[in-house]
């Protein structure tokens, strides 16, 4: 079910109404169930995978904050798992009966209590559960601080277990491969299909900020197994973001919701405008996008400048649209989502450019990782290495592909060389004119673009291949690009402005900067580009496979 | 109050807005205007399908728009068409077909002109209208080779039964039979009408009309009552555009269950209905003396998957065949014409060399 989709639309008004109808007490339990049946669409085996890493998270929290996890809660856990296990795995879902088959009594029974590997499958679960029961007491009578230290850092370890299993897994055993090419060995043998599993990413280090906040003492809100249940699999944000931290979200959820008229209409304009980002413009680029970074034809200096400035736009469109959306839709429910998002591309440099792309992963690389790893605190180099490990670590997270990497590596270097240029030149010198300002825009623009191409695409020949078409095949202005749909031309010009005014004049959305005859001309005209959006083939959310 | 008044301004900017529309890109009301502008067409392929029949059709095919001719299995066009070689080492084709095989007809003569073509066309012909081509013209000529033109994009539509339906932006009353596979044989349902002049006779009688859109409902799988039959919404530049995008959503469905960026569904009725199609065209080719080939024509980003869904009947029924993804790579857009899906005039030549080495190739074979 995608955001953009008339199904989401319908799921949501369901879940709206009933969640204005029923009181606060049952309206985390509703959004929790809703959570779980948007997750279970996509693939229900994989809800599983999500409940796990909640009870794991949820019980290192239980030990930093009371110490033990007492009997009761252990047994609740181990059952909970258990069931989930049958519940998503054993039960053959896509063998439910239809109505025929029900009517007729004609139901294949053996098809819908699963195989024989899925029941294997329960019984290891159970002997792990066990095990786990059994050295419960061996780490709940060690010394406070030793304790502590282990649970965290075994949390850790546990969530970037299952993270690397199913998305690095294989990508792994690819490198693995290469490296032993020549060798008399086979590790491709060991290769496995495994569907990656959506948002996982996302959720994962949802899962780690949580061990850490509370292993830090950060989460002082006393909160149930179900609101933190609702925190990791929220159903606007488990696809693709933002990556909450546990302290702000539990706080909204955990008392009652007073959902003003002004939040809903923010929460309204949010969708609207997220859905016009994603439907007029991101999807009206891709066919274009894809006509020179798919092709495998050789594209010509304005093929790969024009494909790489649209991807740009996409890519922002997309991902915006995405959160926008996301964090639309929890404002109606009166829950504030993180800002993930800051007009990045009115960015002066690449310092600034991260703080205002995908935030809540940047301030999550920066908390859990630059930080920890020294930070800025021990000297140049080790602050020069410190920013190049985060950012390549970053762009792994974003896919099991050498070009992420590369790309994190890009913007690492960026901020290194940005540092170097901000700690050489004196304040003094700092030109303030309008003409200096756009042009320090432009250039980070191009800066960002080209990390852009480095993202798209993912062989290392074709990488090689079209920057040294940006090189040497200057000026070639042969275009052979597929032209943009009608409604990214439209709706460009009128994103351009829109962003403008955000961007100068305060924090207020632009509709509380413009008098209403204005405001409500746009808004028709957002309407008019999302109906016009709507004409062409939707594409999945880029970050959603990640 | 605040609010609704907010609310106010923005339907009346909408209503503005559409009626801005209407008038500035309004759609050319002559049925003969044949080149209206780029937005103009783009407002008006949301109109319901009856809506643009209503724009197309006069009292004759002649007083209406040419596309209301075009396209049709029985036209007097085709009588013109070359039956037999006059000379004797002449070699007549007869090519059916989309588009690409008009580019075909046009490229071969150019490279050698002992090759008369006989062609019939119809734009964006999907598989069925072309074996349908080719089965209502056996018996009506001595071609040497038959060629039957196949188009990945149009394979799903092969369970359409009329341009009408098939393609909703810009419809084309031409009409062709369902083939459905039965016991492992290719069955067939015929529409009632087959030409531009009993066409026009259904659609003015209102009766007869209705039974059509029976007769749709039960064998088109693209029918869909919302998109075909004509309403006030027609009237609304926003509607239409609304009306469109639920045509783009039922279009990717069907296409969804057929084909994929990773391939053909095997599986799906489409594919088995083309395999079995191909080998039908083969088999009664061959019985009639003819050298049957297959063109596949692989569309712009879609690979050699057609190519690879059609392999298998290739193979076991040793049918000749020219894939255009060895000389136009479907994944480079230079070989493409940017305003359509044709290929560039050169890789047209390219492949009607390529043509005419096969069909010299399999009459060698045969003497």
């Amino acid at each position: 079910m995608q955001l953009n989709s008339l199904t989401y639309i319908l799921f949501f008004l369901v879940v709206y109404i009933f969640y204005r109808i029923v009181s606060h007490r049952f309206q985390n339990i509703l959004l929790l169930i809703a959570s779980y049946i948007f997750y279970a669409w996509w693939d229900v085996r994989f809800l599983f995978l999500v409940v796990f890493s909640t009870s794991l998270n949820y019980c290192c929290g239980i030990i930093f904050r009371e110490g033990i996890i007492s009997t009761r809660q252990r047994i609740f856990f181990s059952v909970w798992i258990i069931f989930a296990c049958l519940f998503t795995l054993v039960i053959q879902w896509h063998y439910l009966p239809n109505l025929h088959e029900i009517s007729t009594f004609n139901i294949n029974w053996l098809a819908l209590v699963g195989t024989s590997e899925t029941w294997l499958l329960l019984l290891v679960l159970s002997i792990l559960v066990l095990i786990f029961n059994l050295i419960y007491h061996q780490i709940a009578s060690l010394a406070e601080k030793r304790k502590r230290d282990l649970v965290v850092v075994l949390g850790v370890i546990a969530n970037l277990l299952i993270l690397g299993f199913f998305k690095y897994y294989n990508f792994f055993i690819d490198n693995l491969e290469w490296l032993l090419s020549g060798m008399n060995m086979n590790p491709s043998r060991f290769h496995l299909n495994i569907i990656l599993p959506i948002g996982i990413s996302f959720y994962t280090f949802k899962g780690i900020s949580y061990v850490i906040d509370n292993y830090r003492g950060q989460v002082e809100i006393k909160h149930s197994f179900s609101e933190f249940s609702l925190f990791m699999a929220f159903f606007p944000s488990i696809l693709a973001g933002p990556i909450d931290r546990a302290s702000s979200f539990l706080q909204q959820i955990c008392g009652a919701r007073n959902i003003s008229w002004n939040q809903s209409i923010r929460g309204i304009h949010l969708f609207v405008y997220g859905l016009f980002k994603k439907v007029a413009i991101a999807d009206g680029v891709v066919r274009s996008v894809a006509s020179v970074f798919d092709s495998t034809g050789q594209p010509s200096w304005i093929d790969v400048v024009i494909a790489t400035v649209l991807f740009t736009i996409q890519i922002y469109c997309d991902f915006s649209g995405y959160t926008d959306m996301a964090r639309g839709t929890a404002k109606l429910f009166g829950i504030d989502l993180m800002v993930n998002f800051r007009l990045p591309y009115f960015s002066k440099n690449p310092r600034e450019f991260w703080n205002r792309w995908h935030i809540s992963l940047s301030t999550w690389l920066r908390d859990y990782l630059y930080i920890p790893l020294g930070g800025n605190r021990k000297g140049k180099i080790e602050t020069y290495r410190n920013l190049v490990i985060t950012m390549a670590l970053g762009g792994l997270w974003h896919g099991a592909a050498w070009n992420f990497v590369l790309w994190g590596v890009y913007h690492g270097f960026a901020l290194c060389v940005h540092r170097v240029f901000v700690s050489i030149r004196s304040a003094a010198r700092e030109h303030k004119s309008v003409l200096y300002g756009i042009a320090k825009m432009t250039a980070c623009f191009i800066i960002v673009s080209y990390g852009w191409l480095l993202f798209r695409v993912s062989s290392l020949d074709k990488i090689i291949s079209l920057t040294s078409t940006l090189i040497f095949d200057f000026g070639n202005f042969n275009l052979g690009i597929a032209w943009p749909r009608l409604a990214a031309v439209v709706s460009l010009p009128l994103l351009v402005i829109i962003e403008i005014v955000e961007n100068y004049g305060g924090e207020k959305p632009f509709y509380q900067k413009m008098p209403v005859p204005i405001w409500t001309a746009v808004y028709a005209a957002i309407i008019f580009c999302i109906a016009i959006g709507m004409t062409t083939e939707s594409s999945q959310f880029i970050y959603m496979v990640f | 109050m605040k609010n609704i008044n907010n609310i106010l301004w923005v339907i009346f900017y909408l209503i503005l807005i559409d009626l801005c529309i209407n008038i500035a890109f309004r759609y050319p009301q002559d049925p003969k205007n044949i080149s209206p502008t780029f937005l103009q067409s783009y407002f008006d392929y949301g109109r319901s399908v009856e809506g643009k029949l209503q724009w197309m059709t006069r009292s004759t095919p002649e007083s209406s728009a040419p596309r209301v001719s075009g396209g049709w299995l029985k036209s007097d066009k085709y009588l013109s068409l070359p039956t037999k070689t006059s000379e004797k080492n002449e070699v007549l084709i007869a090519l059916y077909g989309m588009s690409h095989t008009q580019c075909l007809w046009e490229a071969i003569p150019k490279i050698d002109k002992r090759f008369l073509i006989r062609g019939f066309m119809a734009a964006g012909a999907p598989p069925n209208w072309s074996y349908a081509a080719y089965e209502y013209d056996r018996g009506r000529h001595k071609a040497d080779v038959a060629i039957i033109g196949i188009l990945t994009d149009t394979v799903p539509q092969i369970t359409a039964t009329t341009g009408m339906t098939a393609f909703f932006d810009s419809s084309f009353p031409y009409t062709f039979p369902r083939y459905t596979i039965k016991d492992n044989k290719l069955n067939v349902a015929y529409p009632p009408f087959y030409d531009a002049k009993s066409y026009i006779e259904y659609f003015y009688d209102q009766s007869k009309w209705n039974e059509y859109r029976k007769w749709l409902s039960e064998h088109d799988k693209y029918y869909d009552a919302f998109l075909f039959q004509t309403s006030l919404l027609d009237h609304s530049a926003f509607f239409r555009l609304l009306r469109r995008a639920h045509s783009e959503r039922e279009k990717s469905m069907h296409t969804k269950n057929v084909y994929t960026n990773r391939g053909f569904n095997e599986a799906s009725e489409e594919i088995i209905i083309l395999r079995a199609i191909v080998k039908s065209f083969a088999d009664s080719a061959r019985k009639d003396g003819i050298i049957p080939i297959v063109y596949v024509v692989n569309s712009k980003g879609s690979g050699d998957h057609l190519y690879r869904a059609l392999k298998p009947v290739f193979e076991a029924n040793d049918i000749p065949y020219l894939s255009t993804h060895v000389i136009c790579p479907p994944d480079d857009p230079h070989v493409y014409l940017a305003e359509n899906s044709h290929f560039i005039p050169s890789k047209d030549m390219e492949l009607a060399a390529e043509m005419i080495k096969i069909i010299e190739r399999e009459i060698a074979k045969r003497n």
